[in-house]
């Protein structure tokens, strides 16, 4: 067994020395900013923390306060409400528009262009844009509703249609990422394999269904994946769009606008660290159910 | 030379981060030079001109000190404050606002009593509301700048359309409710698309106010009990939905989405309760520029009109190495020379009264010595540091403007959370 043992030539160590050095900067800085930070998050979340002063040691009641805390229990239950509804219209969108994109069509480049768009465009750009687009009174949303003859809706202030817009823009920004992924998985798969569908004389919707989404099936995964993981994170929407002093906000704000109020608006410090953990304590669980599940209908082959 | 060349880099790199940790440190030289004092503020607004102020504050200490600006946005100066205080690399002076018992509780200001008594300095060079503001359980912590006060603006256009007489000095809710029944049916009948009442429904310009004016308390003095739940409160909030429900104010839905200021300035209002810090859009917006705009002091509600008094001041950190010059500093961008500059400047409101009349020359199209009347009677705006109980208060009446809980369940509850939070702080 001992020849599978790595061995290097000096010049191989001393050029991945070298590699090493040039990473150093960055893998600091991702060691101080993000790896002790998160333990000392982890730290934090069983001690009271205020604004100065060193973190005093409280167990556990970080974490039973936020059991008996109902802002706690709203706030999870708009989280999963973006994520439920918002992880199936991401992937879907996207796998529909990256294969239309697909086909041989004019003014493919132009679509493709205009697709990608709100990727590259700021999340702040993109709030802005549709606070106005959604405005009650001077919304261009409201103004075709009431072209067409329909009541004027309150997109974002009445607490019943809040989230729906939230979730209506998430969808908009984020389908246009994920659809460069998707199309970059599309044309990874193989021509002979439409050929041979072809040949076999499967139709359009055969094509689609037997051969497209199941070699599309580990990128669909990826891409269910990461977008779970952003839309359980969703704040600069709600941030940007809601008013904090209006009521909409109480019925749209996200675990982490909830997490930036409590850390940052009031300064409970410690009991925001809680949040977050289990915020990603949540993540955590459903992406390692994902990947046990993946078992079952992901073709890697 | 592949490693001469990494190891030029990396010299580089180490050489430019120990430059950065030095730099945050303004005023360490032990040379014999002039001080080097900072101060830290967030407005990029205001920078310039108080810049300015410096450069004239440097001038005539030509020599002995030189005081610098550390502009910070707002969006992160409290964090980043927080930070360089616990790491003792702050600035020397700061902005200050209602955050001030926070940062009093963490022991980090340095109180001013001693450079007060020691030359006799006169506070009642200030509006006495904002030196009490900043005068936390008895010891003074900062010297105010400016203010903000909440006062009412009238757009006489409206009023002249639809033939409803403008109200007068003196005027009562009730005043107010009259008016504005009158111009709700003018508008009606003629088809317009105007609302008689627009405000802004953050705390500061509208129920903060109205409770005090109301004989309710939001906070009480010592900091230790809301009232909002009391049967005054209830009547204070109960007052604002009912000038909604009678179609005398702008729907919440409007209200919500669009700012009271915004709908005012494009026409859509004919009253709007609106700060100080909102002057100059109305100076300068075209309803302004055609003279429509008039200004008048709030209506009184049960007990008076009083407006609340928000603002900043400038504070000392208490680990600077010169609190001497820092002092000076604030004595001279508070004083009677700097205040006017900012005023002619129509920046800020100077709490300083002998800057107050620059302010009032500085606007062309509104008469500001109506906001300058309100400042002389206004009352500290209710803060006692913490920021959890109101929160729930707030939160409540936003609950019962919307129409989404009656009034005094509204109230109730959210009284009670924010009374428990209240309860737990001493």
């Amino acid at each position: 067994m001992s020849t599978n043992k790595l061995k290097f030539s000096r010049r191989k160590v001393k050029e991945a020395g070298a590699a090493y050095l040039f990473i150093a900067p960055m893998v600091i800085g991702l060691l101080i900013f993000y790896f002790f930070a998160f333990i000392q998050n982890i730290y934090f979340s069983f001690n009271k923390v205020g604004a100065f002063g060193p973190p005093t040691f409280v167990g556990w009641s970080n974490y039973i306060r936020l059991f008996n805390d109902p802002l706690f229990w709203t706030a999870l239950k708009n989280t999963l409400f973006y994520t439920v509804l918002g992880v199936p219209l991401v992937v879907g969108f996207s796998v529909v528009i990256a294969w239309l994109l697909n086909q041989k069509i004019k003014g493919q480049t132009l679509y493709r262009t205009a697709i990608f768009l709100p990727a590259i465009t700021m999340p702040a750009a993109i709030g802005l844009l549709w606070r106005w687009l959604m405005n009650y009174q001077y919304g261009l949303l409201n103004y075709i509703i009431v072209k067409l003859g329909g009541q004027p809706i309150a997109w974002l202030s009445d607490p019943n249609t809040v989230k729906w817009a939230i979730l209506i823009v998430l969808v908009w920004s984020m389908v246009s990422y994920q659809v460069i992924i998707m199309l970059a998985g599309l044309q990874g798969i193989s021509k002979i394999y439409y050929e041979a569908a072809e040949i076999d004389g499967a139709n359009k919707m055969q094509i689609f269904f037997k051969v497209t989404l199941p070699l599309l099936s580990p990128t669909i995964f990826f891409v269910t994946i990461m977008s779970m993981i952003n839309i359980l994170q969703i704040f600069d929407f709600i941030f940007l769009m809601i008013q904090r002093n209006t009521v909409a906000y109480q019925y749209s704000m996200s675990l982490v606008s909830y997490f930036y109020e409590i850390a940052f608006t009031q300064n409970i410090r410690g009991y925001a660290s809680a949040i977050s953990v289990v915020l990603f304590l949540i993540i955590l669980a459903i992406t390692a159910v994902q990947f046990v599940a993946q078992k079952y209908w992901v073709n890697y082959d | 030379m592949k490693k001469l060349l990494s190891i030029l880099l990396c010299s580089f790199m180490v050489l430019s981060m120990s430059a950065c940790s030095n730099g945050g440190n303004g005023g360490q030289s032990t040379t014999s030079g002039p001080v080097q004092i900072s101060l830290t503020l967030w407005d990029e607004v205001q920078a310039p001109v108080i810049q300015k102020n410096i450069d004239k504050f440097n001038e005539l200490h030509d020599g002995e000190i030189v005081a610098t600006i550390e502009q910070v946005p707002w969006s992160n100066y409290w964090q980043k404050l927080d930070a360089s205080l616990e790491s003792g690399e702050s600035a020397d002076v700061m902005w200050m606002n209602t955050y001030l018992p926070k940062y009093v509780e963490g022991g980090v200001l340095k109180p001013l009593d001693e450079f007060i008594q020691a030359e006799s300095y006169d506070l009642t060079q200030y509006v006495d509301a904002r030196v009490q503001a900043f005068n936390y359980e008895g010891t003074q912590y900062c010297l105010p700048k400016g203010l903000d006060a909440v006062y009412v603006a009238l757009n006489t256009e409206i009023f002249t359309k639809y033939n409803v007489e403008l109200p007068k000095e003196g005027w009562t809710w009730d005043d107010m409710r009259t008016i504005a029944g009158q111009l709700r049916d003018a508008i009606e009948a003629a088809g317009g698309t105007e609302y008689p009442i627009v405000m802004e429904l953050d705390a500061q310009p509208s129920f903060v106010n109205f409770f005090e004016q109301n004989g309710a308390v939001y906070l009480s003095e010592d900091g230790k009990k809301t009232g909002v739940a009391e049967p005054a409160g209830i009547d204070t909030i109960q007052q604002m939905v009912d000038l909604m429900d009678q179609k005398m104010m702008a729907p919440y839905t409007v209200l919500s989405e669009t700012k009271g200021t915004d709908l005012f300035v494009s026409g859509q209002g004919a009253i709007v309760f609106i700060g100080s810090w909102k002057a100059s859009v109305l100076d300068t917006s075209s309803l302004g520029q055609n003279g429509a705009i008039q200004l008048i002091p709030m209506p009184s509600m049960a007990v008076n009109n009083k407006s609340v008094l928000g603002g900043l001041g400038y504070a000392i950190a208490s680990q600077t190495k010169h609190p001497e010059e820092a002092w000076e500093l604030i004595k001279y961008l508070t004083g009677a020379e700097a205040m006017s500059v900012e005023a002619q400047n129509g920046i800020d409101f100077p709490a300083n009264f002998e800057a107050q009349k620059e302010y009032v020359k500085s606007f062309k199209n509104i008469d500001a010595q109506v906001i300058a009347d309100v400042t002389k009677t206004g009352f500290p705006y209710p803060t006692n540091g913490n920021f959890e109980w109101n929160t729930f208060v707030n939160d409540a009446i936003a609950m019962a403007l919307s129409g989404q809980q009656p009034v005094e369940q509204a109230l109730k509850d959210g009284a009670a959370k924010a009374q428990a939070v209240l309860d737990q702080l001493n």
